[in-house]
């Protein structure tokens, strides 16, 4: 027996069971051992680490937060690509950032495995939106550029082109119906050029020209799976509104005057009502004049991270318990004073 | 890792109390344990068999060594509730397991590996896989291809590419 065992032998684990010890491994290993054989690559580039991070940005630099570290505070990133003009957005997905800057275009860059690769852009394009297509392993953002038309109501209306990563170049995807007057990214607050991506669909604020010829809030909505549009009115009375992923769903802020908000989230099943979940008490008992709340994310114990803003200054993150219905502060070291915005991240293998 | 595993469970066990039921377990190779019902079904696969009544008789443990399952048979007793007074101690316990030094303690861990995989042991699983996780994540391509006698399906020009890609993973 003990001679038995003491002898060389083949061992053959069962494949869940190996993948079960790769997705243990830290980020460096996991990522050396995608070279021992295909399916092991496969594996990788398919592994989602589940630690969420938060991006913070603003003018050249990126800072990033790791929730789950000892002590929570903003790293900045290397860059190592050359950034000559400011940030002006960085969406994420899949842990790819999809950087624009004003004069450079798009960067896409997995700040884990430091691979980054650039792509053209002219300037004058006024939303967009990125996605990992995982069915052809490919990165894909789609971008929207006014012009004008004479014959509809508001007198301009928006093309859409998508650019793939495999491809390496735009194509034309469609015109948008006349209806949709103004593609407005996810926050009424600062400049958002990105489209929020939820569950492989991606959303958009927008105006609307109902058969009332009145101009309304709605939201423009992008399966990337068949990569078709679609238009869904906000809940009744919601003018000002964000939108933003809480627990992976779409999740509609109602601002209201006095402060409050109201948290609205789409049925599952055939109607997809909106349907309020959760109201969020003033904060401060100040009104939406003085304080701008974005949530940002949940966390640990149904907590929300908001970040407050007064004006465009951010005065930091907090955490808003349902239970309790109180804001408390959330710290995090080592943030840049001046104006930064935020979103988050999830580490991935993948290499643009 | 320690290999002397109590494996007459029995002893440890008090069979006077008329109430404890005991369950035969025989090994692939023909070694056969007597262990408390209540033990043995921390295998979610044995408990699946005494909920639908098919412990009665003997059961064979097919793929398990008899070397093996008194290992399998320590971790259980360990683990059973009330045996080990805190968490800190089970912890301890539990180290021996983390490292993998030699040859010897890889087939040991590989071994137990596959026995709480087949008996679907899930704390037993964990600590394995976690073990296995240690032991590797310094290892190059090639020894990981050793380690798991897997042979690249990678040609050259596909492994070069691939290393350069990932190159940082690569660098110490």
């Amino acid at each position: 027996m003990e001679m038995e065992s003491k002898k060389k032998r083949n061992l053959h684990i069962p494949d869940d069971i190996v993948f079960n010890i790769l997705r243990r491994l830290p980020p460096k290993s996991f990522a050396r051992f995608k070279c021992v054989c295909k399916s092991w690559q496969s594996f990788a580039n398919q592994h989602k680490y589940h630690n969420q991070k938060l991006i913070l940005f603003s003018g050249k630099t990126i800072q990033s937060v790791d929730f789950e570290a000892d002590e929570i505070k903003a790293v900045d990133l290397d860059i190592p690509f050359k950034v000559s003009s400011a940030i002006l957005q960085i969406a994420s997905c899949n842990g790819l950032l999809c950087i624009l800057t004003e004069r450079e275009g798009f960067v896409i860059w997995n700040p884990l495995i430091g691979r980054y690769k650039r792509v053209s852009n002219a300037s004058e394009y006024d939303n967009f939106g990125f996605w990992y297509d995982h069915s052809t392993d490919n990165y894909k953002i789609v971008r929207f550029m006014r012009f004008l038309d004479p014959n509809s109501e508001s007198l301009q209306r928006y093309s859409a082109e998508i650019y793939s990563q495999k491809g390496n170049s735009w194509q034309p995807n469609e015109i948008l119906p006349w209806q949709i007057c103004s593609i407005l990214g996810y926050s009424h607050h600062g400049n958002s050029l990105f489209g929020v991506l939820v569950n492989e669909t991606l959303y958009w604020k927008i105006k609307y020209i109902n058969n009332d010829k009145k101009y309304i809030p709605a939201v423009l909505c992008f399966d990337t799976l068949n990569e078709k549009f679609d238009v869904i009115i906000s809940p009744v009375n919601a003018h000002v509104f964000d939108l933003v992923v809480l627990k992976g769903q779409l999740c509609l802020v109602e601002y209201h005057k006095a402060g409050h908000m109201g948290m609205w989230t789409r049925e599952v099943g055939k109607n997809q009502n909106w349907i309020k979940f959760m109201n969020l008490p003033p904060f401060e008992r100040k009104s939406i004049f003085n304080y701008h709340l974005l949530p940002i994310c949940s966390m640990k114990e149904d907590e929300i991270l908001v970040c407050v803003r007064q004006l465009l200054t951010p005065l930091g993150f907090f955490l808003y318990s349902p239970e309790a219905k109180t804001y408390k502060k959330f710290h995090i070291c080592d943030t840049r004073k001046h104006l930064f915005r935020e979103i988050t991240y999830k580490d991935s293998l993948v290499s643009p | 890792m320690s290999t002397a595993a109590t494996a007459d469970a029995s002893s440890s066990g008090d069979t006077t109390e008329g109430s404890v039921r005991l369950l035969t377990l025989q090994s692939e190779d023909g070694e056969v344990f007597e262990v408390k019902e209540t033990i043995a079904t921390q295998s979610v696969t044995i408990k699946g068999m005494v909920d639908d009544d098919c412990a009665t008789s003997t059961i064979p443990v097919c793929n398990v060594t008899g070397r093996t399952l008194a290992m399998v048979i320590e971790w259980w007793n360990k683990h059973e509730i009330g045996a080990v007074s805190n968490e800190k101690e089970l912890k301890e316990w539990e180290s021996q397991f983390d490292t993998i030094d030699d040859k010897s303690d890889r087939d040991d861990v590989y071994d137990l590996l596959m026995a709480a995989n087949y008996l679907n042991i899930p704390t037993l699983l964990d600590c394995c896989t976690s073990a296995v996780a240690e032991a590797i994540k310094g290892k190059s391509t090639d020894e990981m291809r050793e380690f798991f006698d897997i042979k690249s399906d990678f040609d050259e020009k596909e492994e070069d590419a691939l290393r350069k890609e990932n190159q940082w993973a690569f660098e110490n």
